[in-house]
């Protein structure tokens, strides 16, 4: 019974997002709206990537801009068409690959790539104690942004120059589809008895290892994943931008990505979901204003001009990390709400029998 | 005599100065219940820690089920710190004494497949130090002294999660879960096992919710559900009253005499050791003081004088 309600009011709610987005993409896809649906939908992948890590497999780390860099050069770099190379890489006489792949395929190379790389890094790295970790896998993303802007390697990289005039989606639709299925086997896996395993080892990993666990391959398994999701919404991010340049995959954009896990909830896919979007929106959208020197009402506010929203946006967040320590769901999915409260009663009860 | 299941021998485990277990050997054979006794800090734990590849020992070999699964010998550093025993047994320099003469060719191949019967990789420097994993999948499982539960899963995941090991199904199987008749059949093997010890009704409540003495069960059904033909269990007894124990006792039986299982258990609760054990092996400061049946055990000397004086004196 209370599944069957539940059942409809999700129905309901998908529904409701989805017409809402067809609308969008009908009527107003300029719109500052469009825009957040967009990249709110690629952060939520790259988000969700990490919180497979981070949540899910008390994995630390803060390698994400880098595997989404990764990805997003592999997808620009493979499918600039061949007539256009000459004018991207004008420093490079047209760079040395000379072939267009189609978007699908460079898209999904865009997750293999970064995941090969999780794959080395990852038997030295993931044998490291959680800070350790957390640097070295935030070393190896500085470390690639530097080797990509390499001079030498600028006839594959572009070197510090932009790559443009690759494939892209026409419809806005095409990241939020590509994102949801994305997503959707993320939630799957964790789902399976490798996501129970994952859990396990974030909860005590003497006990999972224990029970038959192989830390190395599963830990490596979750790297590996994470990586290759974090690479394909880093092609997203190159579509939604028409541009990619290294410098702008810098660690600060790994702190933003794991305060949209944080700020949704640990351990929780529908938190960082939410979370992303809510970020977007704030970040690009809603402070706006703040960073309008403009007088509101005849008053002119005192700090209200550029850089203010930032400031506003450190504070907020910093509240929520202080007092909404377990972020907006906790540990919890949305579909949890629903269910628990016979979980609840059955405490109580089992309780009084103890007693 | 039964069949042996397990074979520790000459096992040192040695941090930094500290030699927690001095040279300890014992076995464990089909069925048996044998417990590991001795006042705190003895290296009752340290032994279960080594035999389940949590440490590599320092020097020594162990052997399940006929097979040796952990080898070392004392490397790098320890070479000048060690203070143990037989320091080259398991190593290339090994020199046995009671070699029969080379002339005799007979008794030299007696001998020599004697030798190698004990240990196969006799006269290396053959080191095998397994992760824990996989010494589980060999078929031999564990609780801990200070329980080590899932503590954000509930009663029937703890369990559940141990079905991990023996899955047939891989990472794309399991994600496009294509594997759910297993996934059933796993579930309902879950079920089974918290009917068995009387966990069926707590079955969705967070496993760290249930007090002390369910929890401890709760420990030894995820250590069956990986299938062990070896059970070792670290002080299952702790914190519980003599009601618990009581029952624990029994239970232990049971779970012997259902599964044929054969368990090696350390306890402090002398009760149930004298009660249930068919063997017992007493550890002192890292070494073995005693082993014998129960009662050979309770009049030993040595014994009263290390441990069960003690013991009885805390229980007053
Ligand atoms: N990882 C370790 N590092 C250093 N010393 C240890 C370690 N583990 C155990 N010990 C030492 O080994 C000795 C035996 O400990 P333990 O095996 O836990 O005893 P028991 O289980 O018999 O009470 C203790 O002196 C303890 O301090
Ligand atoms: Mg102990």
């Amino acid at each position: 019974m209370k599944n069957k309600k539940f059942l409809i009011v999700s129905l309901i709610l998908a529904a409701v997002c989805i017409v809402g987005v067809l609308y969008v993409n009908a009527n107003m896809r300029y719109s500052m709206l469009a825009s957040v649906l967009q990249k709110g939908a690629i952060y939520a992948l790259v988000a969700v990537a990490l919180n497979l890590l981070n949540g899910f497999t008390g994995l630390f780390s803060l390698g994400q801009a880098g595997f989404m860099m990764l990805g997003a050069y592999t997808y620009a770099i493979l499918t600039i068409p061949v007539a256009e190379r000459i004018a991207v890489y004008q420093y490079f006489d047209g760079g040395i690959i000379q072939f267009c792949l189609p978007m699908a395929v460079g898209l999904v190379l865009a997750g293999i790539v970064p995941m090969l790389f999780a794959w080395l890094i990852g038997k030295p790295v993931l044998k490291l104690k959680s800070d350790y970790l957390a640097i070295a896998t935030l070393g190896f993303a500085e470390i690639m942004r530097a080797i990509i802007q390499w001079k030498n390697l600028g006839p594959l990289t572009n070197s510090s120059n932009l790559l443009k005039r690759f494939a892209n989606y026409e419809n806005i639709l095409f990241p939020m589809v590509v994102s949801a299925v994305c997503i959707a086997i993320i939630v799957l896996m964790i789902n399976s008895t490798y996501g129970r395993a994952f859990k396990a080892i974030r909860d005590d990993e003497i006990a999972a290892e224990a029970m038959g666990i192989n830390l190395a391959k599963h830990k490596m398994i979750a790297f590996m994943t994470s990586a290759f999701f974090a690479g394909i919404g880093g092609a997203l991010l190159a579509m939604f931008q028409s541009s990619v340049q290294a410098a702008a995959f810098t660690s600060a954009m790994t702190y933003e990505i794991l305060l949209i896990v944080v700020i949704g909830g640990i351990g929780s896919v529908t938190g960082s979901v939410m979370g992303a979007f809510l970020f977007v929106a704030c970040s690009e959208w809603w402070l706006r204003f703040l960073d309008d020197p403009l007088p509101y009402l005849g008053v002119q506010i005192p700090f209200m001009r550029g850089g203010f929203r930032m400031l506003v946006f450190s504070v907020v967040i910093m509240v929520v990390v202080l007092f909404f320590r377990k972020g907006i769901m906790g540990d919890k999915e949305l579909p949890d709400l629903w269910k628990k409260r016979p979980k609840k009663a059955l405490k109580k009860a089992s309780k009084k029998e103890v007693a | 005599m039964s069949k042996n299941v397990l074979k520790v021998e000459n096992v040192t485990m040695q941090f930094g100065g500290v030699v927690a277990v001095d040279n300890l050997s014992m076995e464990v054979n089909q069925g048996e219940i044998v417990a590991l006794i001795g006042p705190n800090g003895a290296g009752k734990t340290t032994a279960f820690n080594v035999i389940t590849g949590v440490y590599a020992p320092t020097n020594g070999l162990v052997s399940f089920g006929g097979k040796p699964i952990v080898r070392n010998h004392p490397q790098g550093k320890m070479k000048k710190l060690y203070k143990g025993e037989v320091a080259t047994m398991y190593t290339a320099a090994y020199i046995p004494d009671g070699r029969p003469s080379i002339e005799d060719e007979e008794a030299t191949k007696i001998w020599n497949d004697a030798e190698h019967a004990r240990d196969p990789f006799v006269g290396s420097d053959k080191v095998l130090e397994p992760t824990p994993d996989k010494i589980t999948k060999l078929g031999m499982a564990r609780t801990f002294q200070n329980i080590r539960l899932w503590k954000s899963q509930t009663v029937f995941t703890n369990v559940l999660i141990a079905k991990h090991m023996r899955r047939s199904s891989n990472l794309l199987t399991a994600t496009l879960h294509l594997n759910f008749k297993e996934e059933q059949k796993q579930r309902e093997e879950v079920m089974e096992l918290l009917r068995i010890v009387g966990l069926e009704d707590v079955k969705d409540e967070l496993a760290t919710s249930l007090p002390y003495g369910k929890q401890r069960r709760l420990e030894i059904a995820r250590a069956l559900a990986t299938n062990p033909s070896l059970l070792l269990l670290d002080e299952p007894a702790a914190g519980m009253n003599p009601q618990e124990t009581q029952e624990l006792t029994a239970f232990i039986g049971e779970i012997r005499d259902k599964f044929n299982m054969t368990i090696l258990l350390i306890e402090h609760h002398m009760d149930l050791v004298m009660d249930i054990s068919d063997r017992i092996y007493v550890l002192d400061f890292g070494k073995l003081i005693a082993q014998g049946v129960p009662a050979e055990i309770q009049n030993n000397e040595r014994v009263i004088d290390a441990y069960l004086g003690v013991a009885d004196d805390a229980e007053d």
